[in-house]
């Protein structure tokens, strides 16, 4: 049992936490509504949705936040086509490549993204795919796979063998088994790892800015050139369209997901 | 021969589709990740640029190093003081535990440069929060330099990496040894630089080098709250590239690269030290 004095203690650091935490994406958030705000006055005397307007009508914030989307999904597709069997593979077979998933693995925590951003942009170059849609959908979807593959696969372990040996002692082929068991009890964990990987496309930034020039601007290249010109209410709200998807995924994982898988994805982002 | 191959053609046939599965996302993962990561190290280590090194020792990138370096440390160090308290608040079965952990998660899923920025609106001199403390106290701040910003924005995004390891660590803490440490005598205080501290550097190695390899590598965040003046070796690395100075942001990745990776090895070695010491 705690004294009173400890519980007040635990209550005021919840409170700092909370403050510490949000306290910044509020007043991002008051920016991108703000209508008119001068400087003694503590709040904005007015408020209004008009930046977002602003955004979509003059500096190409549609077309850009249209672009992100496409991005996300069609590199979301490649990857998970391309790394859900192998992580089904690796998960299963026993084949040696889990230490070398887990050596990328430590080495992309290790090299900072800004080489792999100049690498990315050096290569582009030579093969042609600097600036363009292919090149941007290649990039993402291959800095992307380690976390589609690591996720998949902590959810394929999750599943227990003895069900699979279950459905094939009563005559299911592999390919049976496979969709009618396995899929479907590995399947919220594979939605996370393809969430993951979407908003991770979405919100890469630093990449993106060395392999794309003035044709393909997405959501986040839009962020950081509207900010750069110091125009805060559009930047504002810029961020907090991007912000968005990031707040329900969030929201999904804390409701749906179990912990490991949950730490599957966030330990490594 | 010929009957061997034909004996086993079903297994072999087997591993062939296994291989044939891993093709695609090897193809990809190296063609457009690995080898523009490996590029960069083998232009690098070239010999004609091996002159370079030198040359950057000697000007204003050495500073940059260490600053960068200082910026991580900095970051990691305050991420562990601030996750002490707040692990120890999720050890305790407290009603609004859920509430604590949805809070940690929420930086993680924050974009870098959403992250960069808010800070940077947050601690504007004649912001809301200097127009706060103005108004409520009286009190009129002096403006943060841009590091100092830095570091704030750094720890704010990459405080709950630490958080999280090191309450997953305390979970993991019998308490009948602090109990029985108390019983003897220690004070609070005492109990917890020698019980706890000790059995938590485990979970304080891995949170440490997560969070110095994010923060000292991170690119977006620098960018927003300095521009190009806040100089951190990665934002050299992009300058230099911008300049086409190619082969000097390719040594630069280089060396920092193993800049970093040595310095993980020793701040593992260093900790561990502690640990059985």
């Amino acid at each position: 049992m705690d004294s009173p004095r400890i519980r007040a203690l635990s209550v005021c650091l919840a409170v700092l936490l909370a403050l510490f935490v949000l306290f910044p994406i509020m007043i991002l958030f008051l920016y991108s509504i703000s209508g008119r705000w001068n400087y003694p006055n503590l709040l904005p005397s007015s408020y209004t949705l008009g930046w977002y307007v602003y955004l979509f009508k003059y500096e190409g914030g549609l077309s850009s936040l249209l672009l992100s989307l496409e991005v996300a999904l069609l590199s979301t597709l490649l990857s998970v086509t391309v790394g859900v069997p192998v992580s089904y593979l690796l998960a299963r077979r026993g084949i040696k490549g889990r230490s070398a998933l887990e050596a990328i693995f430590l080495m992309r925590l290790v090299i900072p993204v800004i080489v792999i951003a100049v690498g990315t942009a050096t290569i582009f170059m030579r093969l042609g795919l600097y600036d363009t849609f292919l090149g941007l959908i290649l990039a993402h979807a291959a800095n992307g796979l380690p976390y589609v593959i690591w996720t998949a696969e902590a959810a394929f372990e999750s599943v227990d063998p003895v069900l699979e040996e279950a459905g094939r002692s009563v005559g299911a082929s592999p390919l049976t088994t496979f969709l009618r068991i396995t899929l479907p009890l590995a399947l919220p964990g594979i939605i996370a790892g393809s969430i993951f990987m979407f908003l991770y496309s979405l919100d890469e930034f630093t990449v993106t800015l060395l392999i794309s020039g003035v044709k393909y601007i997405t959501l986040p290249l839009r962020l950081y050139s509207v900010l750069e010109f110091g125009y805060i209410e559009p930047a504002a709200a810029t961020a907090i369209l991007l912000l968005i998807p990031s707040i329900i995924y969030l929201v999904i994982v804390l409701k749906f997901m179990r912990p490991e898988v949950m730490q599957a994805g966030f330990g490594r982002l | 021969m010929v009957l061997f191959i034909f004996r086993n053609l079903k297994v072999i046939y087997g591993s062939l589709i296994i291989y044939l599965i891993f093709l695609p996302a090897l193809a990809l993962f190296f063609l457009f990740s690995l080898v523009p990561m490996m590029y960069c190290f083998l232009e690098g280590l070239k010999p004609t640029s091996l002159s370079l090194y030198g040359y950057i020792l000697r000007s204003r990138l050495f500073r940059d190093l260490l600053f960068t370096i200082g910026v991580g440390m900095l970051t990691a160090t305050l991420s562990f003081v601030l996750s002490i308290p707040i692990s120890s608040l999720l050890r305790k079965n407290v009603r609004g535990k859920s509430i604590i952990q949805a809070l940690l998660f929420f930086p993680l899923v924050v974009p870098e440069l959403i992250a960069g920025y808010s800070i940077w609106l947050t601690l504007m001199p004649h912001g809301l929060l200097y127009n706060l403390f103005r108004i409520t106290l009286n009190l009129s701040l002096p403006p943060l330099p841009d590091w100092l910003k830095l570091i704030v924005a750094c720890t704010w995004k990459y405080f709950p990496m630490m958080t999280l390891m090191v309450a997953a660590g305390m979970e993991a803490i019998d308490p009948d040894l602090e109990l029985a440490a108390r019983s003897v005598g220690a004070s609070p205080l005492r109990t917890f630089f020698a019980i706890t501290l000790p059995l938590l550097i485990p979970s304080l190695i891995s949170g440490y080098t997560l969070v110095f390899l994010r923060a000292a590598g991170q690119f977006s965040i620098t960018l927003v709250i300095g521009g190009a003046r806040l100089t951190t070796i990665p934002i050299d690395i992009w300058y230099q590239y911008q300049l086409a100075n190619m082969k000097l942001s390719y040594v630069l990745a280089t060396m920092f690269t193993f800049v970093m990776v040595a310095l993980v090895i020793l701040f593992t070695r260093a900790l561990r030290g502690m640990y059985r010491g």
